[in-house]
């Protein structure tokens, strides 16, 4: 589990939603983002937009099963990221 | 023959009135190379923006400009009011309905000000898409202005 905090001055809209789900859907296991306490699968482009991210929103990625060395840290960027 | 399709497909209305076109006219490649998901665009001639499809509304972004409905059979369908109009944080945007309605096909959930749009985002156009992109089977689209049904969908169970 890794701690994120939304950087992006609109929050997680479509673009960055789209670049993460593209990146969780090649890993065979599970990603799970949770803020406060609630849980949204991390594969699913509108489950990440009904977050309704904005800017300095904090939450966890989860990602669980085999393989999954390194992808908390890549999906923590992308949404990290500033991409507007 | 359209009543055999119904059974197991999803008609998608036009989102807006105006010229139903392709994915690939619109100035975003988040929307014309399909990475968030098959659908269609329309380029809208009146500030109306209706559910293209009956079922939930899942979420209305904070600034009005998109909003996803999710059918009974699963469909998640994702329209997006203009481009780079997230940069308007709502003005302009005005929503009908609230998140977690349960509306039928037609239902008017935002009104927009097109003038506004045209003047302050990139483009008008508005991309409707499933963004759920394996169950969707195959999607044909009808072109045209103010066709009655904007696109075909046959549904992946």
């Amino acid at each position: 589990m890794i701690h994120v905090t939304i950087k992006n001055r609109s929050g997680i809209h479509a673009r960055p939603a789209s670049i993460f789900v593209d990146l969780a859907s090649k890993f065979a296991g599970t990603v799970t983002l949770i803020k406060n306490e609630k849980r949204f699968n991390g594969k699913s482009i509108m489950s990440i937009m009904s977050m309704a991210l904005r800017e300095n929103d904090t939450l966890e990625i989860l990602v669980e099963g085999e393989g999954s060395e390194g992808l908390e840290d890549k999906l923590k960027a992308i949404l990290e990221a500033v991409h507007d | 023959m359209f009543g055999l399709f119904k059974k197991k497909g999803e008609v998608l209305l036009p989102a807006m009135k105006g010229e139903v076109v392709g994915l690939d006219q619109v100035p975003d490649a988040v929307f014309s190379q399909r990475m968030l998901g098959d659908g269609y665009a329309v380029i809208p001639s009146e500030g109306v923006v209706i559910a293209p499809v009956s079922g939930v509304v899942v979420q209305i972004f904070p600034t009005n400009h998109a909003f996803g409905i999710v059918t009974d059979s699963g469909l998640e369908v994702l329209v997006h009011i203009g481009i780079d109009t997230v940069e308007m944080k709502g003005e302009g945007f005005k929503r009908l309905v609230e998140v977690d309605t349960k509306v039928t096909a037609g239902t008017p959930i935002i009104e927009v000000d097109l003038a506004l749009v045209k003047l302050k985002a990139k483009s008008a156009i508005t991309p409707v898409v499933i963004t759920n992109k394996e169950k969707v089977k195959s999607l044909k689209v009808n072109f045209g202005i103010n066709p009655s049904e904007a696109a075909l969908i046959e549904v992946n169970t």
